[in-house]
């Protein structure tokens, strides 16, 4: 069994079981009031459809009747990880140190990531755009849009 | 002819120097996504989202309007030099585009594209001012019960949009309803499935999770996808179509125009259904169509007209409905409804000035889109050379800061992470992400129309096949939902076996 067909069903079922709390939230919140649907009404339905839907998807998976031509390969799969966790750890990071500085050492972080091959030529471009991006970044958000950029210790 | 006048002076008001610098600054990064492969004119709207609101009002829509139908000019640029299509409109453009280019006509190919774009471009336009306010009037005789059956609809063309797997464009549209149930109920009620979060009382920003679905996800694919080809050569001068092309062309370029409008006009099939059905007409009514795919002229001008003034035929339910038709015009409803307006049919009547300079600034950029391109083709074709090592870290700082600055909160930008991520699963997974997004921006007025109707009507569920408009957009829902699955099943119906034809006979 190739990874995608895992991942989907894992996904199919990860669906299934979101829509099974959808609807038990839904009961929770109140289907009807006074005649009318209440909180719940719609949140039931769209739960209800989801599981359904995602039920399909799960059998028509296990029962090999899903055709899918796109490959989860390893390294993408890695790099896609890798980059979401370098933008989490950017809003983590941005609370300590401020914006501009985080965004300054995720950039290259990225860069690292998706090239995975050291040149000097390519550290110095990414140096270049750890300092350049903030100084731009800082113009265009902090002084011409007046965005309120979260500050660290040093004062930007 | 009222609507020409109105048109004249929305153009007249468009060249204020503020307005024609957001529509310079959209067209040029239009220009730029549409040369990004991976990265369409939804991503790049989603992504300059938060900036191009930053402008206010009108010259906020103009740049983000002057993003969409540039990304339409600059998508050619990549299918006809590299064979890589920047976004889905501009597959067709690829198969004759790319073949030129290969026999050294490269110039001759971008010439084309960039006069069949204006062309397209400009009947669009035209056709726009004409059909806007007939269609808006109509669409005033609405009420929350033909509104609701309307979106229903809308939302049914998901067997179009949806991806090749129906289930799943259906499952991405309940999960895109859910998401925007997320938060104060809209009717007085709780807060809903908010996980004790504070941040999530006021619901989930539908731009945060558009730039992390399309800006993000879409990165993330292209990661795994290896650039084939070498640039084609050409000069500069060869860049101006060929006068012989142009006359040879008129009918197609015409052709194409009308009908792409009309077909880029429903909610739902978009741009790249158009190209599709242009394409298909040109070669079935060519005196050569084995030319096709091989190098024809016309295979370009088809495509590239199409998907222009389809484009332009998007906005049409978008005014006129408050219905986006595409991803592209859900992400513009997000920045109308940033800016303060809601779209519909009422907005003719309460925002005239408005919406008719930001017609005007369609034309404008039609106009400057066309010196733009020939000017940047060099340079545009270059950005494709960027390694995607320092293009994308660029691009992902730019989507942080976006994100934070729609609501100054980095919980928007965790938000933007995750659905870049999981829009990364779904993409492979055939899950596509319109229906998501249609489901977030539509979902929230479904749930307000059919729960505000059932109040009127105590509950009475007859009240919406009372109205006749309702019955026949229901009517229009259940054919939307029932046709492509017969026509699928006869599809895939077994051929009758060879004897069995041959007693028949």
């Amino acid at each position: 069994m190739t990874a995608a067909r895992t991942i989907d069903r894992v996904f199919a079922a990860g669906l299934l079981l979101l829509g099974a709390y959808i609807v038990r939230s839904a009961i929770a919140y109140g289907y009807m009031r006074d005649a009318v649907p209440g909180p719940g009404f719609f949140p039931f339905w769209i739960g209800l459809g989801l599981a359904a839907l995602s039920a399909v998807n799960l059998v028509r998976s296990v029962r090999g009747h899903e055709r899918l031509d796109a490959r989860f390969d390893r390294p993408t799969f890695l790099k896609t990880l890798a980059i979401t966790a370098i933008v989490l750890a950017f809003v983590v990071a941005s609370q300590w140190v401020g914006m501009l500085v985080a965004i300054g050492a995720a950039i290259p972080a990225i860069g690292f990531v998706i090239r995975r091959q050291y040149t000097t030529r390519f550290a110095v471009t990414m140096a270049a755009l750890a300092v350049g991006f903030p100084l731009l970044a800082y113009l265009l958000f902090g002084v011409y849009l007046r965005v309120p950029l979260v500050r660290g210790p040093f004062g930007f | 002819m009222e609507s020409f006048a109105l048109l004249l002076d929305g153009i007249w008001q468009a060249t204020a120097p503020p307005l024609l610098l957001a529509t310079l600054i959209g067209v040029v990064i239009g220009l730029i996504v549409g040369v990004l492969p991976g990265i369409g004119p939804a991503a790049g709207t989603a992504i300059m989202l938060p900036v191009a609101v930053g402008f206010g009002g009108t010259a906020a829509i103009a740049g983000l309007a002057g993003i969409y139908y540039g990304a339409m000019f600059g998508g050619a640029v990549t299918s006809i030099l590299l064979g890589i299509p920047g976004d889905a409109p501009s597959v067709m453009t690829v198969i004759d585009g790319h073949a030129l280019a290969r026999q050294g006509q490269a110039g001759r190919a971008l010439g084309m594209s960039v006069y069949a774009s204006f062309i397209g471009g400009a009947i669009g336009i035209v056709l726009l001012a004409a059909l806007s306010v007939p269609v808006a009037q109509a669409a005033l005789a609405f009420g929350p019960t033909e509104m609701t059956a309307l979106i229903c609809f809308a939302l049914s063309l998901v067997t179009v949009l949806g991806g090749r797997n129906v289930v799943k464009g259906f499952a991405a549209l309940l999960v895109g309803m859910w998401i925007g149930m997320i938060g104060l109920d809209p009717i007085g009620g709780p807060t809903r499935f908010t996980f004790g979060l504070a941040e999530l009382f006021d619901g989930v920003d539908f731009t945060v999770v558009a730039v992390g679905l399309y800006g993000l996800s879409e990165m993330f694919v292209s990661l795994s996808e290896r650039t084939t080809g070498a640039p084609a050569e050409y000069r500069f001068r060869s860049l101006l179509p060929n006068l012989r092309d142009l006359v040879e062309c008129r009918s197609v370029l015409l052709w194409s125009s009308l009908t792409s409008f009309f077909v880029g006009v429903v909610p739902g099939v978009g741009a790249t259904a158009s190209t599709m059905v242009a394409y298909a007409a040109a070669k079935k009514y060519s005196r050569n169509p084995d030319e096709f795919g091989r190098g024809a002229i016309k295979g370009v001008a088809a495509p590239e007209a199409a998907n222009n003034s389809a484009s332009y035929a998007a906005m049409i339910p978008l005014f006129a409905l408050g219905i986006p038709a595409s991803g592209t015009t859900a992400v513009l409803l997000g920045g109308l409804l940033m800016v303060g307006l809601q779209p519909g049919p009422l907005m003719f009547a309460t925002n005239p000035d408005f919406v008719w300079t930001v017609f005007g600034t369609f034309w404008i950029g039609n106009v400057m889109l066309v010196a733009l391109t020939v000017l940047m083709i060099p340079f545009l074709a270059a950005i494709v050379f960027v390694p995607t090592a320092i293009l994308y870290p660029a691009i992902i700082g730019i989507v942080t800061f976006g994100v934070y600055s729609i609501n100054y909160s980095m919980s928007d930008v965790t938000i933007a992470a995750a659905a870049g991520a999981i829009g990364y699963i779904m993409l492979k997974l055939d899950y596509s992400p319109v229906p998501l997004v249609l489901g977030l921006v539509l979902g929230p007025l479904l749930e307000r129309g059919v729960r505000r109707t059932l109040i009127v009507s105590n509950g009475d569920l007859s009240i919406f096949v009372r109205q006749p408009i309702a019955l026949a957009f229901f009517l229009l829902t259940a054919a939307a939902l029932v046709v492509p699955l017969v026509a699928r099943r006869r599809a895939t119906a077994p051929a009758p076996r060879a004897d069995t034809a041959s007693h028949l006979s």
